[in-house]
C-alpha cells in the first residue's frame, strides 16, 4: 500500500478508537491486516532501481563509445571488444540466477544488462563488418532473446524493456514499409509472466506500472501491426480491444482501491470513450469497407503492391480473436454479475454494427453530408445518431450507477462524458448536422429530460429509496 | 526440477546469443580472407544509427538489376521472395555487375552473391550501409556531395556473402 494511504488509514483507525466506533482489539486487527511498508522494503526497491539504472547506463555508455567507430584499432581487437559486453552480461545473468536469485537488484539489473549486452555485441559486429541490416532487425532479435532471461530471472525491468522493444520495433517496422507480424506472437509470449506477477501482487506498484506499459503497448501495437487492406477495420479492432480491456480489468481488478490500480480496465474505459467521440465525426467512416479494398496481388505470404498478404491475413485473425475474446469476457462478466463494464461492451457492439452498415454501403465520402437526398447521407446520419445516443446512454448509466453504488468517481466520470458530448455537439459540429433549429430542439428536449430525471431522483431521495 | 529447466533455458539462450554473433564473425572473416576485390558504383547520404554510429546510406544500382545477356530482366523461374545466385562480372571500367541469375549454387567461390527477388523484377539490396568513424563522417559527407556519381565500395565475397572493405571515389 502507498505510504500516504498507509498514514491516512492509521490516522483514521486512531480516530475511530477515540470516537468509540471500533474497540482496541478491532483496531489492532485492522492494523495487522494492513501492515506498514517497512524501511527494508523501501530500501530494496530503491536498490533495484539504482542497480538497473547503473548497469543499464554502463552498457549504453559502452554502445555509444563503440558507435564512434574506432576504425584505427585492429579488427581482431575490435571484434574481441565487441564480445566483452555480451560475455560479461551473460556471465552476470547466470551468476545472479545461481547465486543471487533471492536479491531482486541482481536479477533485475543482470537481466537488463543481458538484453542490452546482446544488442551491443550484434550492433558492433555489424558496424565492424559493414553488415546491412536496420536497427529494427537488431531490436527484434534482442527482444526475442530477452524472453528467456525475463522468465528465468523473473525480472520486471526486463519485462518493461521487452515490451518497450516490441512496441518500438513494430512501429519502426511499419514506418519503414515492412510489417509487424511478429508483434502478436511475441506479445502473447510475455502474457504468462504478466499474469503470474499480477496474481502474486495484485495491487502492488510494479503490477500497476507493468499494467500501464502493457496497455500502452497494446494500444500502439494494434494500430501499427494492422496491414489495413480492409479500410476501416481498425475501428472495430480498437473498439473491441478497449471493451476487452475494460471487461478484463473489471473481472481481474474489480475491487481495486483506485482507478490507477486497474490500468488495464482504466485504459479500456478511457479508450472506449475517446474512440466513441472520434466516431461521432464523419472522417473515420469515409471510404471504408469492401468496396475500397486494397487488394494484394496474390495469396502468397509476401510483399505485393505495398501490402503483405500474410499481414493482411493476420488482420482478420487478430480481429476475429479480439471478437472471440470479447464474447468470452462479456459472458464471464454477466455470469459474475459485473454489469458496469457492459456499458463499454455495448458501445463496442454498436460501433461494430455501424461499421458493418457503413462498410457494406461503402458509399460514404468526404462530400456525403452535402446531399440530404442521398443514401449515404441517411447512413451517415443514422451512424451519427446511434453513436451520440450510445455515448449519452453510457454517460447517464454511469451517473446513475455511480449514484446507486455511492461511487462519486463514477458519477463524476459519467458527468464528464455527458459534458464532453454536449460541448462537442454544441461547438464542433460538422456540416451535415448544422441545422440550428434541430440541434436547439434536441438540446432543449435533453435538458427537459435531465430536469425531469433530477426531479424524480430528488423525490425518491427524500423518501430514502436511494442512498 | 523447475530451477534446473530454467537454468538449462538460460544457458541455451546464452549459447544462442553467443552463437549468432560467432557465426556472423566466421562468415565475414571467410569473405575477408579472399584476395579478389569487387568494386560497385554507389550513391548515398549519411544518417545516424544509435547502436552503430554514423554511416553512409547508399544504393548499389549494379546489384539491383541484371546487365548481361538476359537484357536486364530476371529469369521467369524466379518467384517472389525467392533467393537466387547472382553471378558477377566486371564491366569495361572494372566495376562489378550481375552477369546472370543462377538457380544452382555456382561451383566456384568469390564471384557470386546470394540475392533475393522481392517481386516484379525488384532485387533486395545486399549492400546499403557503410559505417564511418564519427570524426570522419562529416568530411566523407562533403566528399560525397563534391564527387556525386563517382563513389564506389570495395567488397570481398565468399559463399555468397559480401563484406564491404572500403569506400572510395574515382574522380
Amino acid at each position: 500500500m502507498a505510504r500516504d494511504r498507509e498514514s491516512w488509514l492509521r490516522r483514521e483507525i486512531s480516530a475511530w478508537v477515540t470516537e468509540g466506533i471500533v474497540d482496541e482489539d478491532t483496531a489492532r486487527a485492522l492494523r495487522g491486516r494492513y501492515p506498514p511498508t517497512s524501511e527494508a522494503d523501501a530500501r530494496k526497491a530503491l536498490s533495484v532501481v539504482f542497480a538497473v539504472i547503473g548497469l543499464g547506463l554502463i552498457v549504453l555508455g559502452t554502445i555509444v563509445v563503440a558507435a564512434f567507430n574506432w576504425e584505427d584499432i585492429p579488427r581482431v581487437a575490435r571484434v574481441s571488444l565487441a564480445f566483452v559486453p555480451l560475455v560479461s552480461s551473460y556471465g552476470i545473468a547466470v551468476f545472479s540466477f545461481l547465486r543471487r536469485y533471492d536479491r531482486p537488484a541482481w536479477r533485475e539489473a543482470s537481466c537488463v544488462a543481458a538484453i542490452l549486452g546482446f544488442a551491443a555485441c550484434a550492433g558492433l559486429l555489424s558496424q565492424i563488418y559493414q553488415i546491412r541490416g536496420d536497427a529494427q532487425d537488431l531490436i527484434l532479435l534482442s527482444a526475442a532473446l530477452a524472453l528467456p532471461f525475463v522468465y528465468a530471472l523473473r525480472s520486471n525491468a526486463g519485462t518493461l524493456v521487452y515490451l518497450g522493444s516490441l512496441t518500438v520495433w513494430s512501429s519502426m517496422s511499419q514506418m519503414d514499409g515492412g510489417n509487424s507480424l511478429w508483434y502478436w506472437p511475441l506479445f502473447a509470449a510475455i502474457v504468462p509472466r504478466l499474469v503470474t506477477h499480477a496474481r502474486r501482487d495484485r495491487y502492488g506498484s510494479t503490477t500497476s506500472y507493468l499494467g500501464w506499459v502493457t496497455a500502452l503497448s497494446l494500444f500502439v501495437g494494434l494500430g501499427v501491426s494492422m496491414e489495413k487492406t480492409l479500410p476501416g477495420l481498425w475501428i472495430v479492432a480498437y473498439a473491441v480491444m478497449f471493451a476487452c480491456l475494460r471487461l478484463a480489468g473489471s473481472l481481474a481488478f474489480g475491487d481495486a482501491p483506485s482507478r490507477g490500480s486497474d490500468p488495464i480496465g482504466s485504459t479500456g474505459f478511457l479508450g472506449s470513450y475517446i474512440l466513441a467521440f472520434m466516431l461521432t465525426y464523419t472522417w473515420p467512416w469515409r471510404d471504408i469497407g469492401w468496396k475500397h479494398y486494397r487488394a494484394t496481388s496474390s495469396g502468397a505470404l509476401t510483399w505485393a503492391g505495398g501490402f503483405f498478404a500474410a499481414a493482411e491475413t493476420a488482420d482478420y485473425v487478430v480481429a476475429a480473436g479480439l471478437i472471440a475474446c470479447f464474447a468470452a469476457l462479456a459472458a464471464a462478466a454477466i455470469r459474475r454479475k459485473r454489469l458496469a463494464p457492459l456499458a463499454e461492451g455495448a458501445l463496442a457492439a454498436a460501433v461494430a454494427a455501424c461499421y458493418l452498415v457503413a462498410a457494406a454501403s461503402g458509399a460514404i465520402t468526404a462530400y456525403s453530408y452535402r446531399d440530404p437526398s442521398g443514401e449515404e447521407f441517411r447512413i451517415l446520419l443514422a451512424i451519427h445518431i446511434v453513436m451520440n445516443a450510445c455515448i449519452l446512454g453510457a454517460g447517464v448509466f454511469h451517473v446513475l450507477r455511480g449514484y446507486a453504488s455511492a461511487r462519486l468517481s463514477q458519477v463524476n466520470f459519467g458527468a464528464l462524458v455527458l459534458c464532453v458530448l454536449i460541448c462537442l455537439r454544441f461547438v464542433f459540429v460538422e456540416g451535415f448536422f448544422e441545422n440550428m433549429i434541430a440541434r436547439g430542439l434536441v438540446f432543449m428536449g435533453l435538458g427537459v429530460a435531465f430536469l425531469a430525471l433530477n426531479y424524480a431522483l430528488s423525490r425518491r431521495l427524500s423518501k430514502g429509496d436511494i442512498r | 526440477m523447475k530451477r534446473k529447466i530454467l537454468l538449462a533455458v538460460l544457458l541455451l539462450t546464452c549459447a544462442v546469443g553467443l552463437g549468432v554473433n560467432i557465426v556472423t564473425v566466421m562468415t565475414r572473416e571467410a569473405a575477408l580472407a579472399r584476395e579478389s576485390v569487387w568494386r560497385f558504383r554507389i550513391g548515398g547520404f549519411d544518417p545516424l544509427d544509435p547502436f552503430r554510429g554514423r554511416y553512409v546510406e547508399f544504393s548499389a544500382p549494379a546489384l539491383l538489376s541484371l546487365a548481361g545477356d538476359s537484357g536486364g530482366s530476371l529469369p521467369p523461374w524466379l518467384g517472389t521472395d525467392e533467393e537466387f545466385f547472382a553471378v558477377l562480372e566486371r564491366d569495361e571500367a572494372g566495376f562489378g555487375r550481375i552477369a546472370f541469375a543462377s538457380e544452382q549454387r555456382p561451383g566456384s567461390d568469390g564471384d557470386w552473391l546470394t540475392l533475393r527477388h522481392l517481386g516484379d523484377g525488384r532485387v533486395g539490396p545486399v549492400f546499403s550501409r557503410y559505417y564511418v568513424n564519427a570524426a570522419r563522417a562529416d568530411k566523407l559527407d562533403r566528399e560525397f556531395a563534391r564527387n556525386r556519381g563517382s563513389a564506389y565500395i570495395t567488397v570481398r565475397v565468399s559463399g555468397g556473402i559480401g563484406v564491404i572493405t572500403g569506400i572510395g571515389f574515382d574522380r
